[in-house]
């Protein structure tokens, strides 16, 4: 490599420091690039002095960066306050949601609902004297009143079967089955 | 990179777009993007080196997409008015209002558009060789190639106005 060749690394400061003298010493005895240098020289004064005074006429240029990025900003945290207040109002529907259907599958009363209450207040004895399973009167009818199993102890089940009271009074039965059991129940 | 670190950087990156594309209101609208994007990734680069040479990475890509949008609209319009287009950079060394200023816009006027940009970036920013080909997205030869025709031209044309200015 000629040292001329040397001249764009010795202007980008890219020789090593005994290159540099060597190089120096090359310019003092070459017009091409002594005359290259100074035309660098030159240019960098003019890119100097354009430099001060781009840095005086560009000294207003962060405000307006810094307002954009603070409308961003701004943008941003609405985004997430009203993000998080969707997020809670999701959160909240759905544990009610949940919550509901909970209280409905362990409430059997909520489920089937007897169209009547029974007043089971008129409760006796069944004929036999059982403690579980009573008769009791609703209105003009009579029932066998069965006390149910509840998963809470707030909520009482009783299966209220049909009765009648056979005409023959040598039946020492009592009651008649009749039909189906009603469900009925108080909270 | 806090907030103010990316804010500081903000005039250069006007500066490069303003030479760049020779349009303030442009520049300054690329310049609010370039630093608005480098503000959105400041935790991917809080680490990185060298972060104006990534933010004029930035800033160039927007300058060419912008360029690119220009030439596309010029030629839209043009077809209609039947009109030659010109998308050519506007000197803006002249809006310094200094003679010598000036004057750099007629010793980098024949410079091509690589050429500007990459003497540009090694006179006003000193980026390295390896940091302006990262943020030109070129080769480190490249660079070095374009910087040495750059400084050729820029050479002719201070010596053709020295020979002036010695006529006179």
């Amino acid at each position: 490599m000629s040292e001329c060749e040397q001249l764009d690394d010795y202007l980008d400061g890219e020789l090593l420091p005994e290159q540099v003298e060597a190089f120096r010493r090359h310019v003092r005895s070459c017009g091409e690039c002594s005359s290259a240098i100074r035309a660098h020289q030159e240019f960098m004064r003019l890119v100097e002095k354009a430099k001060q005074r781009l840095d005086r006429s560009v000294t207003d240029v962060p405000r307006p960066v810094r307002l954009g990025i603070r409308s961003f900003q701004l943008k941003r945290r609405i985004g997430f306050v009203v993000g998080v207040a969707a997020s809670i109002l999701f959160c909240v529907l759905a544990l009610n949601w949940v919550r509901t259907g909970r209280e409905k599958s362990q409430h059997p009363i909520a489920l089937e609902r007897a169209a009547t209450t029974p007043d089971i207040g008129h409760a006796s004895p069944g004929p036999n004297g059982e403690t579980a399973d009573v008769a009791v009167s609703v209105a003009d009818s009579h029932y066998l009143a069965v006390p149910m199993k509840t998963t809470t102890q707030d909520v009482t089940i009783l299966w209220l079967h049909p009765t009648h009271e056979p005409d023959n009074s040598d039946d020492s039965s009592g009651l008649l089955l009749l039909s189906e059991p009603l469900l009925a129940g108080r909270i | 990179m806090g907030d103010e670190q990316i804010e500081q950087h903000a005039p250069h990156v006007y500066r490069f777009v303003v030479y760049t594309l020779g349009d303030h209101h442009t520049a300054m609208d690329i310049a609010q993007e370039t630093i608005l994007r480098g503000w959105k990734r400041r935790r991917e680069f809080r680490e990185l080196h060298n972060p104006r040479a990534w933010l004029l990475r930035i800033a160039a890509n927007l300058c060419r997409d912008h360029v690119r949008a220009r030439k596309n609209r010029v030629r839209n319009a043009t077809a209609l008015a039947d009109e030659p287009a010109s998308t050519a950079p506007e000197p803006w060394f002249a809006m310094l209002q200094d003679e010598e200023c000036h004057h750099l816009d007629e010793v980098i006027g024949s410079l091509s558009g690589r050429e500007r940009t990459v003497l540009y970036l090694k006179a006003f920013e000193g980026l390295s060789h390896q940091q302006i080909a990262e943020v030109l997205e070129i080769s480190v030869g490249a660079v070095k190639v374009a910087l040495s025709r750059a400084r050729k031209s820029v050479r002719k044309a201070i010596e053709d106005r020295e020979r002036q200015r010695q006529t006179k």
